[in-house]
Parts: structure tokens; C-alpha cells; sequence
């Protein structure tokens, strides 16, 4: 692992460095991939030069973007972070993509997810995290609830993709809903412990 | 009436210029529990001038003046935000002077409602509007039902006013919708 900065069961987040613009910049103009996202145009290099060097020597206080790395051989496989994070309110807006294809569907993003869910209020000290899902998103949508983010409100046709429009899904997780999780997982453990 | 853009018949909506800032930046603090012009900073009335002429520059906004016909009185203003032209939607609003320094007031915020929809609907061509507003306030809430809005949700503790956390109420308007109440 280079330079970790959580570390999960089979993928890590690291920060982001110069030389991932590459690779971020061929996922951010596949389909497939931005489909999922607020991104419809198209990226350059420039641009993406742009985000990488804020991800990495930016020092932005409203953002905490990472690199999402699978442990087997030790493969870049997405980013996942916080944006406009507001610290008078102590909240911030959570995003995340898998640009490598092969790689869907393995339960990566949900450990993704729970990883930066646990920065948010282990680290930043945050009390609400939140989202926006479009409907036909079910990966993401199932990903985001077994991290713990529940549904808040349903906004009605704010997406627009494929010739029609979408709903997107608001989801959130306060601190308190992480925290009652957590103690769950502990009594859960402390149960199994018992029993044998 | 000065530069009427929208004219209903009690007020009018005219462009939002700088020397509108001190007053109407205090409006929407008001209005947005936490929103981009309360950070909890002072705001001195240079910056709130400034706040006023970013907002008018910004290609994502629309901000107006709400002005009273009888004798031109800045009486609020109302902005449209997060205007995407490829979603066609963005959100609204809006900010009035206390309801005790108008007559009308209530009048007023409808008027400027259905000013500012069919402007949004009929000229810029949304296809959706939609309002963030305090989950206590129910009168608010009832309001933009009235006026066919329907509710999307709450967001969990999504506001910071007075020393602890408020829920916020979505509602929005569809283009199918509007016009049908």
C-alpha cells in the first residue's frame, strides 16, 4: 500500500496524486461512467489537470477527495470524497465513482463509502453527510444504504439522461445514525464472542 | 415604476443592483437559515454590495427586486439558484421585509410566486422549481402547496439557526404541474 490513509478489507483510499490525472481523465469521459454523475460534458486534459491539482496541492478546506485503490496489486480503481464541506453547519456532500468497469459490482464502493462515511465524523468531526442518486442508479443506491445513508426526499425529474428525465434520490447520514450502527456492530460482536 | 422587468399589481420586480445590497443581503439571510450569505460572519454593507453583484454575474442565478407600485418602496427580492440548463430546473427564494413593515405582505409573496413561476416556466423554459424551506414553518409550507408545489422530503438536520440543527422541507413544482391549480 502507498501512503494509506483508511484502510479497509480489500480496497484503501489514498490521497490523490499528479500523476492519476491519466487515468481520472479517461473515466470521466466514458458513458458508462459519467452516466452515474453530474459530469455531461466533456473533460480535458486541462480540466482534469485542474481537479488533480487541487485534490493534491490545493489544501481546499471544503474538499477531502481520494484515490480508491484495491488491495490486489495494489490497482487504482476510482475516487471517492467530500465536497463543500461547511463547517459552520458541520455537513458536507459525499461523491464517488468506480471509473474501472471490470471492477463493478465486487462491493468496492460500499466499502468505499463506509471508509469515508467514518472519515467524515471519526476525523472531520462532521455531523451530516449527504448525497444525490439517480433512480436508475441501483448499484449506488444499494451501496449508499448498507453505508448507512437513508432516503430523505425524492427530487422529481431533476436528472436528465438518456432523452428523458429522472428522479434523484436525496440520502443522508447524521452522526447519530452512525454512531447507534457502530454500537450495534459492537454488541453483535460482543454477542458472537459470548457464544463460543 | 423604476426598470419594471415583472409587474404584478400591488409590486413589481425590477433588476437587483449593488446599492439594493445592505437591505436585501439581511432579507435572505433571513430567508436561508445557512445558506450562502450566512456563514455566521459579519457582513459589512461593502461586502453585502459585492454579494449583490456576484449574484447578478453569476450565470446560474437570477436575483429581482420586489418593489411596491404605489411608491417604488424595496420591499424584497427573490432569486433563482442553481439554475442548470441541462436539468432545466433550479430553486427559488424568496426574501421579504418583515411582514409589520407592509401592508400586504402576504399578498405580496403570492404575487411575487406567480410572478417569478411564470417567468421561470414560460421564459426560461424550466422544466423545475423547486423550494428549500424550515420544516417548522408550516405556513410557509402550506403557502407553495397552494400554489401547486408538492412535497419531495426532509432533510434531516440540514440547517444550523440559533444553537441547534433544523430539518428542511423540499418541494418542488413540475413543469406538468404548473398552471393547473
Amino acid at each position: 500500500m502507498r501512503n494509506p490513509a483508511a484502510v479497509g478489507r480489500s480496497v484503501y483510499l489514498r490521497p490523490i496524486e499528479r500523476e492519476d490525472a491519466e487515468t481520472f481523465q479517461a473515466w470521466m469521459n466514458d458513458q458508462d461512467v459519467v452516466r452515474n454523475l453530474l459530469i455531461h460534458r466533456p473533460v480535458t486534459r486541462e480540466e482534469e489537470m485542474r481537479f488533480t491539482e487541487r485534490a493534491t496541492v490545493g489544501a481546499e478546506p471544503t474538499e477531502a477527495v481520494f484515490a480508491i485503490v484495491r488491495k490486489r496489486g495494489d490497482l487504482l480503481i476510482g475516487t471517492t470524497g467530500l465536497h463543500a464541506i461547511d463547517w459552520r453547519r458541520r455537513m458536507a456532500g459525499f461523491g464517488i465513482e468506480i471509473g474501472r468497469k471490470e471492477e463493478w459490482g465486487k462491493g468496492y464502493g460500499t466499502e468505499a463509502t463506509a471508509l469515508i462515511v467514518s472519515h467524515a465524523f471519526r476525523e472531520l468531526n462532521l455531523n451530516r453527510v449527504w448525497l444525490e442518486v439517480y433512480e436508475f442508479n441501483a448499484r449506488g443506491i444499494g451501496a449508499y444504504q448498507r453505508a448507512g445513508f437513508r432516503m430523505e426526499a425524492t427530487l422529481r425529474q431533476d436528472c436528465f439522461r438518456d432523452g428523458r428525465y429522472w428522479d434523484v434520490h436525496h440520502m443522508g447520514i447524521l452522526r447519530a445514525d452512525w454512531e447507534r450502527a457502530r454500537k450495534r456492530e459492537a454488541a453483535g460482536k460482543a454477542n458472537a464472542k459470548a457464544k463460543q | 415604476m423604476k426598470t419594471p422587468f415583472l409587474v404584478g399589481e400591488t409590486i413589481y420586480l425590477r433588476p437587483l443592483e449593488s446599492e439594493d445590497g445592505p437591505e436585501v443581503a439581511a432579507w435572505f439571510r433571513e430567508a436561508e437559515f445557512g445558506g450562502r450569505f450566512a456563514n455566521g460572519l459579519p457582513v459589512s454593507e461593502e461586502a453585502a454590495r459585492r454579494q449583490i453583484e456576484t449574484l447578478t454575474r453569476d450565470e446560474r442565478q437570477i436575483g429581482l427586486a420586489v418593489a411596491l407600485r404605489a411608491d417604488d418602496r424595496l420591499v424584497g427580492a427573490v432569486r433563482l439558484y442553481r439554475l442548470s440548463p441541462q436539468r432545466r430546473s433550479g430553486g427559488c427564494r424568496l426574501a421579504l421585509a418583515p411582514a409589520s413593515s407592509f401592508r400586504g405582505a402576504a399578498a405580496a409573496a403570492r404575487e411575487v410566486t406567480r410572478l417569478v413561476l411564470a417567468y421561470a416556466f414560460d421564459t426560461l423554459n424550466l422544466n423545475r422549481v423547486y423550494v428549500h424551506l424550515p420544516a417548522s414553518d408550516h405556513a410557509a409550507r402550506t403557502r407553495y402547496a397552494a400554489a401547486g408545489f408538492r412535497e419531495e422530503g426532509i432533510l434531516r438536520q440540514e440547517a444550523w439557526r440559533d444553537g441547534r440543527y433544523e430539518d428542511v422541507a423540499v418541494l418542488a413544482l413540475l413543469r406538468e404541474e404548473y398552471g393547473r391549480t
